[in-house]
């Protein structure tokens, strides 16, 4: 790994340049909302500071879309031509937190398991992240209960390039040859990081851990040791299912959730099959065409997501949970059962 | 990098009616490379599509020792299947797959065999009782047992009467409810057990039907003394990618399209959910 | 919300964290919502009947035709035999058109909303209570530090996300939450109370004290106490009233008015019916218009599919004896297929126009698509039918509509507004009484021990026949078509020896019915349900029903009847 300085002044001088030869994405606001969405100059410093900023859809959005379409076909004759969409461009995501690094390494994983996702690999490698390591967290983060965070681990966490938001610089730590790259390219605004940059890193990194509120996220293993063991009791999921909308809304926003449904369009001799993000929350999530439904139960599907989330079934399985604690799900849900409330009611 | 989500296009060679809504389709793939590489393991599924339709999953049902053409067995209950049944010998559908882990063939060499079909259930059983009588000699006593609701239910009647015939299996036929014409056992399908079924040693056993069938066959077979190790069947599930992508048809950490469809009882008793 | 786009295609949608009523959080239409905006059932061209079926033409024919035949009927029969339907599936600025071409361009008083079979008991009780009109009779942030909630029907709180999101809430803050629902065995955990009887015998259940604490009943007299049911569902319009009427003379301060929310499963009733679509004195209402006897011979329908409301044969045959029917609208349905010119809408992704919500907030929708093939908006098109009718509309962009709605409509004055066009949009006036609350009127018990309580809810609005549901991959699934039959409860079935789908005979003072029976655990004991939809079958045991002298439409009050095997 190769450590960095960059003034703060520069840091938009590199954007610019970035901008030059590929599509630069960064937190950006639009009316009220924040959103992950292009860039080319004068980047709005604030949303790239220490203190967290979350887009309100994780940058799981930018290699699994909310919707993609999987194939067009025209019918010729007896026959059919078949066209699949193709995404070259290359891409620097600038901004993205430590949680959603984790989910999308996480789901890169999931990704290449059996047989690779070319959908997903096609936008996934041409895409290289640039995360801001978070000195503050937001009011809803709770990523130091589920190594989602606050800083990347600088020799054991993955990514490209990790940037921490020093008083007068940015400390810049690289780790992979496409992070590497976007630095070379500029080199000039790079020098090299002084071991005073280092010894400040490790302190704000100590200092932003403290910061989190003494939280029930904190009971995270109890919950995982009472799921696996299936010592919840079925009333308990049906306690928590009755307050779940089915809206779908945790799942769409969490940078770990990957189910996804397959739509079919067709008019006249034309036709498509997308995809769309899909969620286990829906009653027709398991339905059979005969009506016979195996997860028909609010209680059975709440189970599902949270057996899928903290179970060590899975945790063995992926190497981690499949929560990176971003804290989205509480702002999605209607119903307030996102994870932390969850996990407070299933630890008792 | 391959696309597994791209289908190939597969012709329609022949199409025969089972039942009233019950048809059994033969496809040849239309691409010659892929037409010769086409294999598939007995209890393997395919995702079939009718393009702009929709696509499902299908156990295949023909012989895996003879992958030129192949053959599915549809009902007509949805969308998907009904756009299916509408198309003709020579026209086109989508194919992918074989997905699945199938039934390990080679396991079950030199034990004693039964089948417990219900009703369309026999389907991807077929898929390994037609290798199975290939390679008779490698497997000891050989009962298939088959119950439908009525004698218009039954699949592949040509097939059973045949069957019912070869002097190196026993066969045990039965329906729930009868008819005039109808002069053979009437009952549900465990009522042979007691009959045909010799011993649970050595002896491992594949049942797919419909689910109350199952549950009451479960439960007839572990009074017999069947262990659930020794229980095969194929588990049934909203699949929609069938490679363990999508989510639909996952069951704890188990994803029925990757891990199945073929579980033992021992295993399926180990999920955290009923199946 | 946001719709993402991308090559012309709806790709995804964003909730808004800002919006007060939203706060971020969707239902799962909302989430789904882009798939049905890439349908490809729409309708794109213009098309004129053709012997059985319909054929392709321009716009130019499609209105001069429409305007021939209007003024054929008008010449012979006179403006009466035209009936005009709008809808809560058009904005403020269309319905306000519609309603002029019916007042003032044809000169018909014969003009109603598709909602009459549903919501129109509601509004019309609401119309009642506060005079000078609606307006914000209701706060969907405020329900939040409610003291307490009535619920009124178990769907209500899971079908309308931000309204549920606020009662959950309350409910962790400590307040009241109370569930009034005969068809319903069991209530979600945060009902603290329970109350098992029918909407319409609710405010005397109440007045007596039945299944409710003091306690409780002085919590809902508190300031900020809500009352929040699905107007589509509360039948008749007494009822409506009396329950509010109850919890206003039950107040503990005079000048609070209960927090009350109407839902509602289309997007804009509460626009619909401000803006005028409501038969004036002397019109006919939709049911009317569509009986036998019925003077109308010409009908123009504008955005919804009437099959929604009204089983499709019967609905099929009442058009057919129709001399004219326009349809304007979206997607391929029954109500095209018994159309005489069909006339292409774009959506409202594909237009602007303003919505008003539940609780009287007016929204911008601004466009995110273009839209499809031939679509055109109303604000084109009525001024060009008009002026085939040799008459004149206003037309021009959205804005300028809602000036002149601002400078017409009382109570709608802030449309015309920058406010509108905010995130939040403009709420507007609380309403004032008009009328002092009446005394619930008094059933008689529907209690015998060797009878049933046959329940016949209102769902004639049929979510899975819905266009957002029916072309969303996702929500087609989620909302299954109800079968024709009754619901009884599974222990009852039992007792009674029934077989799945085994038929039962039902038996009442006013007929017999023969009907599969379905098992239900939810169903209370003694107790069957049958949707309203099934009207050939409610017809049989329940008669015609029961006139609502309010809405003049028909609604079937809950009935005590013997069950047996058929």
């Amino acid at each position: 790994m190769d450590r960095y300085i960059i003034r703060k002044d520069d840091l938009n001088r590199w954007v610019e340049a970035l901008a030059r030869t590929q599509e630069v994405i960064a937190p950006t606001r639009v009316e009220k909302e924040i959103f992950f969405a292009p860039v080319q100059t004068g980047i709005d410093l604030n949303l790239l500071s220490g203190t967290a900023v979350l887009p309100y859809l994780p940058a799981k959005d930018l290699v699994l879309p909310h919707s993609e379409n999987l194939f067009k076909f025209t019918k010729k004759g007896g026959d059919y031509e078949i066209t699949v969409p193709e995404d070259k461009k290359t891409t620097v995501v600038l901004g993205i937190r430590s949680c959603d690094t984790s989910g999308i390494f996480w789901l890169d994983k999931f990704y290449q398991e059996n047989f690779s996702d070319c959908y997903y690999w096609q936008r996934r490698n041409n895409l290289t992240l640039v995360t801001m390591a978070c000195n503050q967290p937001a009011k809803n983060c709770f990523c130091v209960c589920c190594e989602g965070g606050p800083f990347l681990d600088s020799e054991q966490g993955e990514f490209d390039i990790q940037l921490v938001d020093l008083p007068d610089s940015y400390l810049v730590e690289c780790k992979s040859s496409k992070g590497k790259a976007l630095i070379e390219a500029n080199s000039k605004l790079f020098a090299k990081a002084d071991p005073s940059a280092v010894k400040t890193r490790e302190v704000l990194e100590d200092k932003s851990r403290k910061s989190f509120p003494p939280d029930p996220t904190s009971y995270m293993s109890a919950a995982i040791r009472r799921i696996t063991s299936n010592a919840v009791t079925p009333e308990t999921w049906t306690e928590l299912g009755e307050k779940c909308f089915d809206c779908g809304g945790c799942a769409f926003v969490c940078p770990c959730c990957s189910c996804f449904g397959v739509g079919y369009l067709n008019e006249g001799e034309q036709g498509c099959h997308y995809r769309f993000w899909d969620s286990c929350d829906y009653s027709g999530f398991t339905r059979e065409v005969s009506g016979h439904n195996p997860r028909g139960e609010k209680g059975e599907r709440f189970k599902r997501r949270f057996f899928h989330k903290l179970s060590y079934q899975y945790l063995k399985r992926d190497g981690r949970i499949g929560c990176v604690g971003c804290g989205r799900c509480i702002t999605a849900c209607p119903g307030e059962v996102g994870m932390p409330s969850v996990v407070e009611r299933l630890r008792k | 990098m391959s696309n597994i989500y791209l289908p190939n296009l597969a012709r329609i060679v022949k199409t025969q009616n089972e039942t009233y809504d019950t048809r059994t389709f033969e496809f040849e793939l239309v691409d010659p490379k892929a037409k010769k590489e086409f294999k598939f393991k007995p209890g393997q599924f395919l995702e079939i599509s009718a393009l702009g339709v929709g696509e499902a999953p299908f156990g295949l049902a023909s012989n895996p020792n003879r992958p030129e053409t192949f053959q599915v067995t549809i009902r007509a209950v949805g969308a998907v299947t009904r756009a299916l049944h509408a198309k003709k010998p020579g026209d086109l559908v989508g194919i992918r797959g074989p997905f699945g882990n199938g039934f390990p063939f080679d396991e079950y060499k030199g034990k004693n065999i039964i089948f417990v079909g219900g009703g369309i259930g026999l389907c991807p059983l077929r898929s390994l009782i037609e290798p199975m009588l290939d390679a008779r000699s490698a497997f000891k006593d050989f009962l298939i047992l088959y119950g439908a609701r009525t004698p218009a239910d039954q699949v592949y009647p040509g097939r059973l009467k045949e069957w019912e015939k070869m002097p190196e299996i026993r066969f045990g036929m039965t329906v729930d409810v009868g008819n005039a014409d109808w002069k053979g056992n009437v009952g549900v399908v465990t009522t042979l057990f007691p009959k045909l079924i010799q011993t649970a040693d050595n002896t491992v056993v594949f049942v797919c039907g419909p689910p109350i069938m199952i549950r009451f066959a479960i439960i007839e077979l572990s009074k017999l003394g069947f262990k659930p190790e020794n229980i095969v069947s194929t588990l049934e599930r909203y699949m929609k990618c069938g490679v363990g992508k999508c989510g639909h048809c996952a069951i704890g950490h188990k994803y029925v399209c990757v891990d199945g469809p073929v579980f033992t009882y021992k295993e399926i008793g180990k999920l955290p959910e009923k199946s | 919300m946001f719709v993402r786009t991308q090559d012309g295609e709806a790709r995804g949608v964003l909730p808004i964290t800002a919006h007060p009523v939203s706060q971020g959080r969707l239902c799962h239409r909302g989430w789904n919502r882009f798939q049905n905006l890439r349908s490809v059932n729409r309708l794109v061209k213009p098309l004129v009947r053709d012997g059985e079926g319909m054929k392709e033409t321009g716009w130019n024919e499609a209105l001069k035709l429409s305007g021939e035949k209007i003024k054929d009927l008008i010449g012979k029969h006179g403006p009466e035999s035209i009936g005009v339907i709008g809808s809560p599936w058009l904005s403020n600025e269309d319905n306000y058109l519609v309603s002029l071409l019916a007042r003032q361009v044809i000169g018909t008083k014969n003009l109603d909303g598709s909602y009459r079979f549903g919501a129109a008991a509601t509004l019309s009780a609401l119309n009642q209570l506060y005079g000078e009109g609606i307006g914000a009779a209701g706060s969907i942030p405020a329900l939040k530090d409610s003291p307490a909630v009535l619920v009124a029907g178990r769907d209500a709180h899971r079908d309308f996300s931000p309204v549920g999101s606020r009662i959950v809430q309350a409910f962790k803050q400590g307040a009241q939450i109370i569930l009034a629902d005969a068809s319903t065995g069991k209530a979600d955990h945060f009902y603290k109370t329970f109350i098992p009887v029918p909407a319409d015998r609710l405010p005397a259940a109440l007045a007596a004290k039945r299944d409710i604490s003091s306690e409780v009943l002085d919590l809902l007299g508190k300031p900020g106490a809500g009352l929040v049911f699905v107007a589509d569902q509360l039948n008749p319009s007494a009822s409506v009233l009396a329950l509010i009427n109850y919890l206003i003379a039950h107040r503990a301060s005079a000048k609070d008015l209960p927090n009350i929310l109407a839902l509602s499963r289309s997007p804009n009733l509460r626009g619909a019916w401000d803006l005028g679509i409501r038969p004036p004195a002397g019109g006919l209402n939709l049911e009317e218009m569509l009986a036998p006897e019925s003077k109308v011979k010409g009908l123009l329908v504008f955005a919804e599919d009437l099959s929604v409301h009204l089983p499709k044969a019967a609905l099929l045959e009442k058009l057919k004896k129709l001399d004219f029917v326009l349809w304007a609208g979206r997607f391929k349905n029954d109500t095209a297929q018994g159309a005489h010119v069909v006339l292409p809408l774009p959506l409202f992704a594909e237009s602007e126009g303003t919505l008003t919500n539940c609780e009287g907030r007016v929204q911008v929708s601004r466009p995110a698509l273009s839209p499809r093939g031939e679509c055109r908006g109303l604000s084109e098109v009525l001024p060009e039918l008009a002026q085939a009718l040799g008459k004149s509309l206003p037309g021009g962009p959205a804005a300028a509509i809602r000036k002149e709605i601002g400078k017409a409509v009382p109570g709608y004055e802030k449309i015309a507004g920058p406010e509108v066009e905010s995130e939040a949009g403009a709420l507007l006036a609380p309403p004032r009484l008009a009328s002092a609350p009446s005394k619930p009127a008094v059933l008689p018990a529907l209690e015998s021990p060797d009878k049933f309580l046959l329940l016949i809810p209102n769902t004639l609005y049929a979510w899975e026949k819905n266009r957002m549901i029916a072309e969303s991959p996702v929500l087609c699934i989620e909302y299954q078509a109800e079968r024709p039959a009754v619901k009884m409860n599974l222990q009852d079935a039992k007792d009674l020896k029934f077989r799945p789908g085994e038929k039962a005979k039902i038996r009442s003072e006013r007929g017999e019915l023969q009907v599969a029976l379905q098992a239900d655990e939810g169903v209370p004991r003694r107790t069957l349900v049958l949707s309203s939809h099934f009207l050939n079958l409610v017809e049989g045991v329940a008669g015609k029903g029961e006139i609502d002298p309010l809405t003049r439409s028909v609604y079937f009050p809950s009935m005590l009847v013997t069950v047996e095997k058929a």
